[in-house]
């Protein structure tokens, strides 16, 4: 079985979503978030692994989904053109699982398809999507900053 | 002013590409609204107490920047005036730390793109803590009339 058909289910708030496995590099316990002023939303700080910085997009806030954090998915996404590492809090256990793609159930803003493994279903990720489109309101302009 | 928000703008905007070199020089460790900064201490002209008589007489007509009001950190406690080369650019901070030498710098991540872009140049890891690298080129040419008093 190919990568491509592997996928990271992972919780945000109360639902759970995938993203294909070529996409994450790995999964971080939670780790202290290096916070300073910026303009830029739903950017939380940054994780600092192994010499490397790695911001932290807080999909949950920007969507006002809550629930406890308890792991750091990191996954790199490509904005405007450019590669960029990024690590998102989930709020539960991820699984890595093997399946098949599908149509989405319904449109449904940021959800590319649907994963079925295992018995069940899990909306698909639009990981580029989602994360530009958090980082994008405000971008550049004077928002208000915030650490 | 337009002018120079423009080129400050272009500041910013060179930054998505220009990253910083691994390592920079001393740096000069301030804290402004609760967070500690960096900047070159090769772009620092001189640092005095802000309540200087003399000192305010010298830049007169070169009123502080609020440093912490400009990051979005709610107006400052100005306590220390750091003056940066040529001097005609002053930062009202809380507090000026140390110098560190030779920190290890790295570029601000692409997805942070707003108003930081042109604050910063860089951030610096310290064994335990991430402090972001002043862009002084940006604060020389803040306009006179945007968090100065």
């Amino acid at each position: 079985m190919s990568d491509l058909s592997r996928f990271v289910v992972f919780p945000l708030g109360a639902r759970h979503y995938a993203v294909e496995s070529s996409r994450v590099s790995e999964l971080l316990m939670p780790l202290q978030v290096f916070g300073f002023p910026h303009t830029t939303p739903s950017l939380e700080g940054v994780l600092v692994r192994r010499g490397t910085v790695i911001p932290v997009v807080s999909l949950p806030l920007a969507y006002g989904l809550g629930g406890p954090r308890r792991l750091y998915l990191v996954t790199c996404c490509t904005l405007g053109g450019r590669p960029e590492t990024v690590a998102i809090p989930v709020s539960g256990e991820c699984e890595l699982l093997a399946g098949v793609c599908g149509e989405a159930a319904q449109p449904e803003q940021f959800i590319t398809g649907t994963l079925h493994a295992e018995g069940r279903s899990f909306p698909l990720l639009d990981i580029d999507g989602i994360v530009a489109h958090c980082i994008q309101a405000q971008a550049a302009g004077s928002g208000e900053a915030r650490q | 002013m337009d002018q120079l928000r423009g080129k400050a703008a272009k500041l910013g905007e060179a930054a998505r590409t220009k990253a910083p070199p691994a390592q920079v020089g001393p740096v000069i460790l301030f804290t402004a609204g609760g967070v500690r900064f960096a900047v070159e201490a090769i772009q620092v002209q001189e640092i005095r107490e802000s309540d200087q008589g003399a000192v305010t007489a010298k830049l007169k007509g070169t009123p502080p920047i609020d440093f912490a009001l400009q990051a979005g950190l709610g107006k400052g406690i100005l306590e220390r005036l750091v003056v940066l080369k040529p001097g005609l650019c002053v930062l009202g901070v809380t507090g000026v730390e140390r110098i560190a030498e030779l920190p290890r710098a790295v570029p601000l991540p692409g997805v942070f793109q707003g108003q930081e872009r042109q604050w910063y140049r860089g951030l610096l890891l310290f064994e335990n803590e991430v402090v972001p690298l002043i862009r002084t080129e940006y604060w020389r040419h803040l306009p006179a009339d945007e968090g100065r008093r």
